[in-house]
This record gives structure tokens, sequence and C-alpha cells, in this order.
């Protein structure tokens, strides 16, 4: 095919359905793309660490230029003057979390609005994505990893579950339940606790002498599991009822590995650091467009490999 | 985390478009069987998506196809793949029933599968981690959009090969995007004949707004015949992939957009995903859409100088 002339391109604006990508930035100088990720997620915080270390080995593998930013503590306001620094410097690429639409949506809208290529990760959703501009949502669906954690259950045999819900009202705790039960196909009475482990074990022992057929106990977070499975084992019940749930911890791990839990579900967060930054430089590069969201869990750890995924749990990867 | 030693590839890094790479990886083999063949100008750029991808983990990758459109050989060579052992495998499943089985076997040997670029809807069936491509209704029904927003309500879609369900479901698409009416235009593969049943259609149907072919090589006749019955100022013509004369004809504004599938991806991330599976055992759970991308008059420069490259 014949070569055609290289026509100069500066600063060209492109149709909006396909993003804008202006070439700016280092780009523009032919350097290597520069990405800058702005999360909720201190990169102390074990489940961020694994994020932050899916961004850093992809930045090496892809070459990339990627900086990470996040707020010291839980605090919209930093983390909006994160996002608008981080939009002032004229990035490649940015990748943020949304946990606050009202506090960082404004902010995230300027970026799209100026042309910036934006992947939204671990919060917000793929609604609030589109209405803000971005590229796409990478998470987890809280509901469909329900329903997926429903349908493995059924195929146990089990009609009689239970949900354990350490924070009822917290949209993403509740439609994990409410995804269970449409996967199991039964109904599936929610035992709400708290954070606090004590108090956790206690409901959980009280629901257990209370319904003696129940057969599965769904955790919905480490927090709700762990103590149950202390309820479970004090009631010498293990083997009438098994446990599931959301998240992973060394004691979850430990558990499935024993074979005390049947599986702890993984939203695979590692993922969500490492994509964007390699989908945000083949944009740069290639011009490459990222179009659609996709889940990055649940994926489901079992004793087959519980083993090798606390290896990897202690190298920051899981 | 332990480190690899091994040797360092030569050719492949020094010709590596990725200006970092991993360290040699010697532990990670991934085979991709695939329908189309690398000399095809479709596939070769979903084989330079996969060379770069190669060249970016520093991992093995074999590239297998067979010869020509060939069901009973594309099974032979997933049975072999398979019988190697690899880390990952990656296929394009064009015909399910014909394949199923032996993707089947892979995966009961306990090889992660990732399928590309055709097979979306039977990736769950058939227990197939992710699937990288374009959804062939989404595509047809987001060219349809877009002809209505440039005011067509009434339009064609030419398939070359109705009873190809891929290509009916483009034009099914196409039909629910636009709204209006669509009627099919089934024409055969001859570059000749599609020209004079474009003709022969417009003749008899001069109140045709829109036309909508699935391939280049039916594109590139279409717009001949329609420039040579001085058609192309009333009607807007868009196709399915890309090409250098569909590219030059949307540059010069002669037709409206192609439907992208960035088959580069449909290479790159299949292999880049089984990595990460194969060191760290995650996968994203469902299907990682590559298209439907959409090349207009604004961005056709661009694309017409990285297809030259073999990108897109």
């Amino acid at each position: 095919m014949a070569r055609l002339a290289r026509r100069h391109l500066t600063g060209l604006l492109l149709a909006a359905a396909l993003g804008a990508v202006p070439l700016h930035g280092a780009l523009a100088q032919g350097g290597a793309p520069r990405i800058v990720v702005v999360t909720h997620g201190q990169a102390a915080d074990p489940y961020w660490s694994v994020v932050k270390n899916g961004v850093d080995a992809a930045a090496k593998t892809q070459g990339a230029n990627v900086e990470y930013r996040a707020p010291d503590t839980f605090d919209m306001v930093q983390m909006a003057q994160l996002v608008d620094a981080a939009v002032a410097s004229r990035p490649d690429g940015l990748v943020v979390s949304i946990p606050d639409a009202d506090a960082l949506g404004p902010s995230v809208r300027r970026a799209t609005e100026g042309g910036i290529p934006v992947i939204v990760i671990d919060s917000g959703g793929a609604k609030l994505t589109r209405e803000l501009g971005g590229l796409l949502y990478l998470g987890q669906s809280e509901y469909e990893a329900g329903v997926a954690a429903g349908e493995r259950v059924k195929a146990l045999g089990v009609t009689k579950a239970a949900c354990l819900n350490q924070e009822v009202g917290n949209v993403s705790l509740d439609d994990r339940c409410a995804g269970f039960a449409k996967g199991l196909g039964a109904e599936v009475p929610v035992v709400a606790g708290t954070i606090d482990p004590t108090e956790m074990k206690g409901r959980v022992a009280a629901y257990l002498r209370a319904n003696p057929g129940v057969e599965f106990l769904l955790g919905c977070g480490v927090t709700a599991s762990e103590p149950a499975l202390d309820a479970v084992e004090e009631l010498q019940l293990g083997g009438q009822v098994r446990i599931g749930t959301f998240d992973l911890s060394p004691g979850v791990l430990a558990a499935i590995d024993e074979g005390k839990m049947e599986f702890g579900i993984d939203a695979q967060q590692y993922l969500m650091g490492y994509m964007p930054i390699v989908m945000l430089d083949l944009l740069a590069r290639y011009k490459l467009q990222p179009l659609a969201d996709y889940p990055t869990g649940p994926g489901f750890v079992t004793k087959a490999d519980a083993a090798s995924v606390m290896s990897l749990s202690k190298q920051g990867i899981r | 985390m332990r480190r690899l030693t091994g040797v360092l590839a030569t050719a492949a890094v020094a010709t590596s478009l990725a200006a970092g790479a991993m360290a040699q990886d010697n532990d990670t083999r991934i085979v991709v069987v695939s329908h189309g063949q690398a000399s095809d100008p479709f596939w070769s750029v979903v084989k330079n998506g996969v060379d770069e991808a190669q060249q970016t983990y520093g991992i093995t990758v074999e590239y297998r196809a067979p010869d020509t459109f060939d069901m009973v050989q594309m099974a032979q060579l997933i049975d072999a793949a398979v019988a190697s052992q690899p880390d990952g495998l990656v296929v394009s499943i064009p015909d399910p029933a014909a394949l199923g089985d032996s993707i089947s076997n892979a995966i009961a040997a306990g090889i992660p599968v990732v399928s590309m670029n055709s097979g979306s809807d039977v990736r769950e069936e058939l227990g197939i981690l992710a699937h990288v491509g374009q959804t062939e209704f989404e595509a047809g029904e987001g060219g349809g959009k877009r002809m209505k927003e440039a005011g067509v309500t009434k339009a064609i879609c030419v398939n070359q090969e109705v009873g190809n369900v891929a290509l009916d479901t483009r034009c099914e698409g196409f039909k629910q995007g636009l709204g209006g009416e669509v009627e099919v235009l089934a024409v055969s593969m001859d570059p000749t004949e599609i020209q004079s049943a474009v003709k022969a259609h417009f003749a008899a149907n001069p109140d045709t707004q829109g036309v909508l072919t699935l391939g280049p090589s039916a594109a590139e006749p279409t717009l001949q015949a329609l420039e040579e019955d001085n058609l192309l100022g009333n009607v807007k013509l868009a196709t399915f992939d890309l090409s250098p004369g569909v590219l030059e004809a949307i540059r010069d504004g002669k037709m409206l957009f192609a439907i992208d599938q960035q088959q580069f991806l449909q290479g790159y991330l299949p292999v880049a995903l089984l990595t990460l599976h194969h060191k760290y055992g995650v996968m994203p759970a469902g299907t990682v859409m590559t298209g439907p991308g959409f090349v207009t008059h604004e961005t056709a420069a661009q694309v017409i100088d990285l297809s030259a490259k073999g990108i897109r």
C-alpha cells in the first residue's frame, strides 16, 4: 500500500463519540505517554496497595510515565484538588476512582470536557462514568458478583441461605445480597450486623439457633464472614453450614485452604490498576479506543487455589 | 518476588515498539489459533497486536491458522495446541459447532482459554474465561444510529453472504439502530456483480438514502457504482471494517464512516490477559469490547497513517 505523507496534527479535536484525543503533553514531543492516577485509597491500605502494584507493573511494562496520587485520609476535598491539579498538568490519560459523585463529579467532568481521556476504576459505576464523559468503568458490579455467587451456591444444592451484611444501607453491600438472592433463585434473609466482630458473631449465632435449616451463609465482607466462621465453629455446625464471602484476607484465605470456607470473591483489583494503564498507553500511542466497561471481578478463590493466592497476597498482587 | 533469569531475546527486543518491556519471561507460553491467515490484511493487524504483546511481555507466543477457511483443519490446530499444554490458548470461533468440542477439551485439560474476534455468544456456555472483540449486533446498531443522525430514514444493507450469521446479525443491528426502513440487498463476492446490483437497486428505488456494506470488498465496488451514477451527493455510504481505499474515501468526504473493530486489540489484549492470568491468576469476567469504533472524516487521516503501520 502506498505510503501517505504524514499530516501535521496540532491539537486536533476529534469527534466527541471517539473521545477527544488532542496531541498534548509528553506525547506531542515524542516522549512516553504520561498518565496520572488519582484514587481515594492510600497506598498503605492493603486493598489499594494491590491496585497501586498493578499500576506500577503496567507502567513499567508499557514504558509509560505514571504518577499515583491519593489523599492522606478519606478526604474528598483534597481528592478533588488532586484531580484538578492532574487535569491542569494536561496528561495523556487520567485514571480515577469516584467514591463520592457529588464531591468529585465536577472535577472529573472538567477533565473529560478538557479533552483528557478518563478511565474510572473501583467505584462510581458505569452509568456515572458515561454521564461524566469517561471512556469506561473498570470495577466489579456488586449486584452481578452477588448473582454469580448465588448461582455457584445453588449449584452446590443449597436452597436455604442467609446474607450477612455488616452495613445495611451501604448500597454496594445491599446490592451484593440482592444479587445473591437472584442468583440462588430463593429468598435470602439478610442478617444485619455491624463491623464489630463480637457483635456480628453474636447475631450470626442467634440467627443459626433460630433457623436450624440454613445451609449457607454469604458474608458481604471479611468483617462479616470471619466472625460468622467463629460462630459456626462454636456451635459445631461446620458440617451443615457452609460459608462464602466477598473480599479476601489472610484469615479468609487460610479458612478456604483448610476447607472451612467455600470461596472468597475477589474483585481482582490488581486489574483495576493494571489495565487502565495498558489501555491509555495504547490510546496515546496508537489511537486505539477503550470502548466499553468490563468487570474485573468476581473471581472466585476456592480451595484449589487458596494457597497460591495466599502467596500472591503477601506480594501485594491479590 | 523470585527473580526470573533467562536469555534475552535479541531480535524481538530490538524491534520492540514499546519503550519499556518486562524482563524476559521464559515461563509463559501462549498459543493463538485463529481462522485468519497472517497474510490477510485484516488478520495481519491482529497478528501485529499479538507480536507487540509478545515483545512487551517478553513471553513465548505461537500463532497458528489454517491455510484457508477450513474448520476441520482449525479444530486439528486447536487439538495440537492443547496437546502441547500451553499456559494459555487464544482462539477465534467463527463456527462454534465445528470448534466447540476442541475448545471444551482444552478447558477440560485445564488450559485457560480466551476467545477473540468471533464467538462472544458461546463464551459462557463453553466456559471460556473472557472474550475480546466486537459484538456484531451492537456494532450494526451503532452504525444505524450514526446514519440516523445523518438524516437517513431509508437504507439498504449490502450482504455478500446471506446465511452467515455474523453478517446477518450486523444487518439486523443496523436496522434496529436506524429505526427506519432497511432492506437487505443480497449480493455475491464478485465486485462487478456488486456494482450492478447496487446500480439496479437505485434505479428501482431512487429514494434510498443510505447504504451500509459489511466489509471493504463490498464497500469499494459500491462506492464506485454510486460515483459512476452520480449518487454520492444524496446517498450516505458507510461500511464495516477498514481498508486504504475506504479510509481515503472517508477522508475525501465520499463515505460517512467505517466501523472499526480495532482488531489490533484482539491480538494484543488476550495475550496480555493470559500472561497476567498465568502469573497471578487474575482475569476479567466477561467481554472486552474492542469495537465498534467509528472512523469519520475528522479522524481518517490519522488512521491512514496508523493503517500504513499495520496498527489499524
